[in-house]
């Protein structure tokens, strides 16, 4: 307790580190007066607001501070050397036309964006979102920090403070995008090893897609050839208007030095149809909160993850299905996989408000233990305040079946290949969900992940 | 029919549940005491209470050093914070002495108190032949009794205080043992101001064939309740305890805070039985944790009917190899209330296995909850744990919250968990009613099929009852 009690209020020290971040964002970006306002205000709630407290479910299996912005940290988004060419992987889907369109990011700054033109006619916008406060002020200042604001969290305000990159993606009323949009974001520098603190990476995406419009959006973060550990974090705010259609795919493989922070938020008009396939296989630490606020009648989230963890990565995933509308519907399914000792943390909150009837929410959650060393906790919440709701929710913990492995060596295949299968045949039906332009990657990835078992 | 702790039921067409309440349980005596304790809890209230008992010096100093402890620790930061920060300690009286001490035969207990006592069914169930009776009034217990042939065993059925008068060697080398007062802020306080409660030993090898019998009752206002009851199973042995509560309907509020340990020794058995039938306004804090050896089962059969608020998460702690837990949980959160139950089972040894089921039903603006625990050790394995949690919710005002926590470390492993929220379905409404039954009847039906599996695990006689407080539960339902 006396240990939470020193850090409820960041030190001095954190404030001078601060200050110089500050500095330096305002001095790199000067935005227009609304937006330099919002990031005051969001710094002094950052300020303002105590570490988290432990007791509550979301932080009971990471600590706070970890994810405090220290004296020293450093903004590195001037790093030198940082390489501005597209890498290898996302040039080859857009040259081979797979793609509507993407955006890379390095350390936060936007290199590079692209966009098929005929979209572009039709009004689509894929920006810089330092241009997009600029160009598109009006659309930008209605739904920037909506979803994810300063008030919620202390860590979504700082990001709201200090963020230093980000990409607008505008679908206009009506518009489908056949092809998914890829974004891009890779470290460069080696920050970890820096004597005086780590990089404080901040950014955020925000996608607004309008009224029967559809979008495919993979959002990868990491390209395995990334040379810096750092501290990022990450806002991605997604609003879809009624009936508009959005599949989110984010794909993290940071490198085992970097810390995530990370933060979904989409807000579903009537009718709108949302679905997430989330993929974590990277980070030292990564601490995802993602989630559907169902806010129009017939609205409908599903979501899936998969999660492999080895060594000693740290994962802590929550989800939220929020029905603030009656006649919504929404499922969950996420998997998740440990070896070495790696040890994962699932909450899953399912909120049915009073005023909304007729819902129904599905929410399950499956770990598999591959090693004696790894931990799986799961806290699958339910909070419901209406009666006229179907929902259920089920997780399970347990290790691979013995009698499978030994049927497959009955077929002359080899225990440790058994094992492997097994685990792909387990998050094989979440792997089928990603968008064909890079399955077959993340496919690699996730065995490569597996490693020797 | 008739049933050891009920009364002639009265026509249940004409009533209406809190009423019924009244009429059943919330009759209050006219409050004359031997002594009563002044409002609040201090040093010399504590100095008091271990005077009075003419204690032992090492359990005057587990009072004094636990009150300190209940000072220091915060209220618990989870849970249903808002009622329990509107607890006032300092407005409860937490020690009544009501007569003069226990009583051995039903005839020498004051009128006042039998009249009270007759009210609740007491004499009936030993004329039922269960093993003992032990009633508790206010803080003491004031009558007791053991069959024969059961102390002829060795068993020891007594109340807590002359557990530790007469047995001072195995209360001291077991009290606070599984619930140490730096446990949590209310088992502080228990164990600061405790009085009356269970003592039960039993030897090794012997089966208590019938289930031994408590009944705890408020009557005074602002009153604190802080039973301490310890079971020891020792090898081998089988019992099945049985506990019951009620208060009387008062404006201002009452505190129960009671700490149960059990102690199931290698292969032995345990099952603890709670009705808790408390008016709505008693808080209902409770720390209830069991310790299984190996071979050995404990079972918690809990149902919490009344209070204002109820947290109690009965825990069992495996750490003997095959050891064996079953929880099995039933609320019913009617207006006002908040139950806030659940299970908390800790897997230390391999090869344990638990099974938890939980029943929830909440009507009339009332919330249940629940909130367990699974957790798993590196070293406990070839672990099976399965935990099933249904809600029934009645009306639209009504809330049913699941706050399932596991935590596990280790591969060898199998657990499994489930939850369900739903409302009566309409089809089986009109099924029934195409049958012939009232729309009242096919929900009633439907509700005691909801609880089959836990009053199925009830004695005969408690099942009755328990099945006639459901249907007063339920009255006025429809609509």
């Amino acid at each position: 307790m006396s240990a939470d009690q020193t850090l409820l209020t960041p030190s001095r020290a954190n404030d001078a580190g601060l200050e110089k971040l500050w500095g330096h964002i305002l001095g790199s970006h000067n935005g227009p007066p609304w937006l330099l306002e919002q990031r005051q205000q969001a710094l002094d709630v950052y300020r303002s607001t105590p570490l988290p407290s432990r007791v509550s479910h979301l932080w009971r299996y990471s600590d706070p501070g970890m994810f405090l912005v220290n004296d020293g940290d450093l903004l590195p988004v001037a790093a030198p050397g940082v390489p501005r060419e597209v890498p290898a992987a996302l040039k080859e889907e857009l040259d081979r036309e797979l793609l509507a369109g993407g955006a890379y990011l390095c350390n936060s700054v936007v290199m590079k964006t692209a966009l098929d033109s005929k979209l572009a006619d039709a009004g689509v916008v894929i920006m810089d979102l330092h241009e997009a406060v600029v160009k598109l002020p009006d659309l930008v200042q209605a739904h920037l920090g909506t979803l994810v604001g300063p008030q919620s969290g202390k860590f979504e305000a700082f990001t709201n403070a200090a963020w230093s990159g980000g990409i607008l993606i505008y679908v206009p009323k009506g518009v489908v995008l056949a092809k998914p949009v890829h974004i891009l974001a890779t470290l460069h520098g080696e920050f970890a090893d820096h004597a005086n603190g780590v990089a404080a990476i901040a950014q955020r995406l925000l996608v607004i897609v309008e009224e029967d419009a559809e979008l495919t959006l993979i959002d990868e973060s990491g390209d395995g050839a990334d040379g810096a550990g750092a501290r990022v974090y990450t806002i991605t705010e997604i609003v879809a208007g009624v009936g508009a259609r959005v599949k989110y795919v984010p794909i993290q493989h940071w490198n085992h030095k970097t810390i995530a922070f990370t933060t979904v938020r989409a807000r579903l008009d009537r009718d709108a149809q949302f679905e997430t396939v989330m993929t974590t296989l990277g980070g030292q630490t990564s601490k995802t909160d993602c989630g559907a606020v169902m806010a129009g009648r017939g609205a409908e989230s599903n979501m899936f993850g998969l999660a492999i963890g080895a060594g000693r990565q740290q994962y802590d995933h929550h989800t939220v299905q929020d029905h603030q509308s009656g006649t919504t519907r929404s499922d969950l399914h996420f998997k998740v996989a440990l070896r070495g000792r790696a040890s994962s943390a699932y909450t899953g909150l399912i909120r049915i408000e009073d005023k909304a009837p007729y819902c129904e929410a599905y929410q399950e959650n499956r770990n598999l233990i591959l090693s004696p060393g790894a931990k799986a906790e799961s806290i699958p919440e339910l909070e419901i305040l209406n009666n006229e709701v179907r929902c259920t929710h089920g997780a399970t913990v347990g290790k691979v079946d013995p009698q499978e492995v030994f049927y497959l060596g009955s077929r002359g295949i080899e225990p440790s290949e058994a094992v492997r299968l097994i685990v792909t045949g387990f998050v094989g039906p979440i792997l089928d969900r990603i968008p064909d332009a890079v399955r077959d990657r993340v496919h690699g990835l996730v065995l490569s992940h597996l490693g020797d078992m | 029919m008739e049933t050891s702790i009920t009364h002639t039921p009265s026509p249940r067409s004409e009533l209406h549940v809190r009423e019924d309440y009244q009429a059943r349980y919330g009759f209050s005596d006219p409050e004359e005491y031997l002594l009563k304790a002044p409002k609040g809890i201090r040093h010399d209230v504590v100095e008091m209470i271990s005077q009075l008992k003419k204690e032992p010096e090492w359990m005057r100093q587990i009072r004094h050093e636990a009150l300190d402890a209940f000072f220091a620790k915060p209220m618990p930061q989870w849970g249903d914070t808002e009622l329990l920060n509107a607890i006032d300690f300092d407005n409860i009286c937490y020690f009544v002495k009501s007569t003069k001490g226990t009583e051995k035969s039903w005839d020498d207990v004051p009128d006042k108190i039998k009249r009270t006592f007759d009210r609740l069914g007491i004499p009936e169930a030993e004329q039922k032949f269960l093993g003992g009776v032990s009633a508790q009034y206010e803080s003491e217990v004031v009558y007791h009794s053991l069959h024969d042939d059961l102390t002829k065993q060795g068993i020891m059925f007594l109340d807590m205080d002359s557990g530790l008068r007469e047995h001072e060697d195995i209360v001291r080398k077991y009290f606070g043992t599984v619930i140490p007062y730096a446990d949590n802020k209310f088992a502080a306080l228990n164990t600061a101001a405790w009085s009356g409660g269970s003592f039960i030993y039993v030897p090794p090898g012997v089966n208590v064939k019938i289930p031994l019998q408590a009944y705890f009752r408020i009557n005074a206002r602002n009153m604190g309740q802080f039973e301490r009851t310890l079971i020891i199973a020792d090898k081998g042995s089988r019992v099945h305890y049985i506990e019951g509560c009620t208060a009387p309907t008062y404006s201002s509020d009452s505190l129960h805070s009671a700490v149960v340990e059990l102690i199931a020794m290698e292969g032995a058995y345990i099952r603890y039985t709670t009705i808790q039938n408390w008016s709505n306004n008693v808080y209902n804090l409770v720390t209830k944790r069991a310790v299984a050896y190996a071979d050995a089962t404990v079972e918690w059969v809990d149902a919490n009917l009344g209070s204002k608020l109820t947290t109690k998460f009965p825990c069992v702690y495996l750490v003997g190899e095959r050891a064996k837990a079953e929880i099995l949980s039933v609320a019913f959160a009617g207006d006002g209330q908040h139950q806030d139950a659940g299970a908390k089972v800790i897997h230390a040894a391999p090869n344990t296995t638990s099974r938890i089921t939980s029943k929830s039903i909440s009507r009339g603006g009332g919330r249940a909850s629940y909130r367990g625990l699974v957790k798993v050790y590196p070293n406990a394995t070839n672990c099976k744990v399965s935990v099933e949690c249904d809600a029934l919710l009645l009306d639209e005002n009504s809330r049913s919250d699941t706050y399932p926590t596991m935590e596990i470390a280790g591969e060898d492993v199998r657990i499994e968990h489930e939850a369900r929220v739903s409302k009566i379905a309409e089809e089986q409404i009109f099924y029934l009613q195409s049958r012939g039954l009232t729309e009242d009847q096919a929900r009633m039906l439907i509700v005691n099929g909801f609880f089959e599996p836990f009053v199925k695990e009830l004695p005969m006689e408690y099942a009755v009852e328990m099945n006639r407080l459901i249907e007063l539960e339920m009255e006025g339902s429809v609509g």
